[in-house]
């Protein structure tokens, strides 16, 4: 419940009244009870207020009272209540009404009153308690009803599930008593002030309400609901994802689904410049290396939608002629008195339809090594063969050698004379 | 353009602050079209409507929890919060044409009191869209 409501009438509760219309401050109580909700009414010189004009100001109950004669109200006969007769009650302080017209009376009446297509106007001037004036007059101008609705949510993907409701819907002087959905669909429409649906396909939707009061009039309100086409979701499967050259694969997307309808188009593209259309296609991958084929399924769907699913297959192995290795290196120092350290580096080696998996160093009898730049010490003078052999990824080696050449005394000149 | 704004100045309503203006309220005019306003121009004017924009809107509240449920407008009227309001003089009148715009009612008197005009009719008494109306043409055409 507003606050503020509870704080002005602190005797009110969930359960004892309904917010029947939103708050607003462009008419007050007596404009309402005269039937006008297009400015307020109060018996004042304020230009924020209307009075009508050669009626008297003030604040006393026959003022009202001569106000709403001049909409057609007359004082009535008595409080029962009577079928087709609308009825205006002005509150006043004073004792006199109290035991006229009881509040507890008031409730009452004007809830059977809901049922009698008769109303009850109750207007408070003030703090005032006590019933002063009854005016009557036949029920008016019907006000329609005002619909209006949620939807949760307002749109998605099919099958779409929507709630609807109609809560915030009101009647200014009586209450609602049909609630009508139109879907936009084709389906059968619905009642109630909350109700379900369910959109099976694709679109844009109007959906309506219209409520009837109780009088029977009716108004209706309507929200486009969007309903879209979920994309089919791509499955791919395949008889083989590795091999050797040439390696032949068939594929399969019979995984695949549409939640929404059917597939209608399949097409793959299978990374190396060749595609296929079909539910399940047979391929065959060449490569003259080891090589990684991207294969791409493209799904179409009866509305349109597409989905796609992509998948790796490798070509391992070759099956065709393997072009060697060449082995190459350097080396510093290339000669040099014993201990010689040397610096080898063979990175100019190369392989041209592959890569060189391994490096395997000789460094003269009974010494090896690895790796592309390896060092070694020979600390014993002599003339050393240093052999390096590579082997590429398809199995293939080459390999090629150096001499190193390790002295024992290098001949100092001799000393200059004088 | 230069500043953080444009904004149009009027002389002849420079004591009413930003303009009224039925398309926007941050009109502040100057003969017929806009000018740029330089960043100290605009910080001078923030200076000087912030206080009062902030103490209308304080007012505002304290007044529309205290009548909200109160049909009697002369009691409305002579509530302490309103008296403040209008004692803010003839800068608080763009506040409440912004709050007349957002579906506000209860103002002639207050513009009235700080103008010292009233160009409401008769006939159009308590109807806050036409009161709001006749303000806009009156605030126009000063």
């Amino acid at each position: 419940m507003d606050s503020s409501v509870s704080r002005s009438f602190p005797n009110i509760t969930s359960e004892n009244h309904r917010i029947a219309s939103p708050a607003t401050s462009r008419y007050n109580c007596i404009a309402w009870a005269a039937g006008r909700q297009d400015r307020k009414w109060w018996p004042s010189r304020s230009k924020d207020a209307f009075w009508p004009p050669g009626f008297r100001m003030g604040k006393g109950v026959s003022v009202f009272s001569a106000a709403f004669g001049r909409q057609g109200y007359v004082t009535c006969d008595s409080g029962a209540l009577v079928n087709g007769i609308e009825r205006v009650c002005v509150y006043a302080g004073g004792p006199l009404a109290q035991v006229y017209l009881p509040q507890e009376t008031l409730a009452s009446a004007h809830k059977e009153a809901s049922h009698m297509t008769q109303k009850w106007k109750i207007s408070l001037l003030g703090l005032a308690v006590v019933l002063a004036a009854v005016s009557c007059a036949p029920v008016g101008p019907n006000a329609p009803p005002l619909a209006t609705f949620s939807v949760e949510p307002e749109g998605g993907y099919a099958p779409l599930h929507i709630h609807l409701d109609a809560t915030e819907s009101l009647d200014p002087d009586g209450s609602i008593r049909a609630y009508n959905w139109d879907f936009g669909d084709g389906a059968p429409a619905a009642s109630g002030v909350q109700c379900v649906h369910d959109y099976e396909d694709e679109g844009d939707y109007v959906l309506t309400l219209a409520v009837r009061d109780d009088r029977g009039t009716e108004s209706a309100t309507s929200r486009r609901v969007t309903v879209l086409n979920p994309a089919p979701v791509a499955v791919v499967d395949a008889s083989a994802w590795y091999g050797t050259s040439p390696l032949a694969v068939l594929f399969d997307a019979g995984a695949s689904h549409d939640s929404s309808g059917e597939i209608v188009a399949w097409a793959w593209d299978f990374g190396d410049g060749e595609a296929a259309t079909g539910e399940s296609v047979a391929h065959t991958f060449t490569a003259a290396s080891a090589r990684a084929f991207t294969v791409t399924l493209t799904l179409t769907d009866d509305d349109g939608a597409q989905g796609r699913a992509s998948v790796t297959v490798r070509v391992v192995g070759v099956g065709t002629t393997n072009a060697p290795p060449v082995a190459r290196f350097v080396f510093v120092p290339t000669t040099g008195v014993a201990p010689l350290a040397v610096s080898f580096d063979a990175a100019t080696s190369a392989d041209g339809d592959g890569r060189i998996v391994t490096y395997a160093w000789t460094f003269g009898v009974g010494a090896t090594g690895g790796g592309v730049a390896p060092q070694h010490t020979f600390g014993v003078p002599g003339t050393y063969r240093v052999e390096l052999s590579v082997t590429d990824d398809a199995g293939a080696s080459s390999s090629v050698s150096h001499e190193v050449v390790v002295s024992t005394f290098i001949p100092q000149p001799p000393p200059l004379p004088g | 353009m230069t500043g953080a704004a444009t904004v149009a100045i009027d002389s002849s309503t420079e004591r009413y602050g930003w303009r009224a203006s039925a398309s926007s309220s941050l009109n502040y005019r100057q003969g017929a079209g806009s000018v740029a306003v330089p960043s100290a121009v605009m910080a001078n004017i923030v200076l000087h409507r912030m206080p009062v924009m902030i103490a209308f809107g304080s007012k505002l509240r304290e007044w529309r929890d205290a009548t909200a449920f109160v049909s009697d407008i002369d009691k409305t009227q002579s509530h302490q919060a309103y008296k403040s309001i209008v004692s803010m003089g003839p800068e608080v009148a763009p506040f409440i044409l912004d709050d007349m715009r957002s579906g506000g009612c209860g103002w002639s008197v207050a513009l009235t009191e700080v103008t010292g005009h009233d160009p409401v009719p008769a006939e159009d008494a308590g109807d806050c869209g036409a009161i709001l109306r006749h303000w806009l043409s009156w605030f126009e055409n000063q």
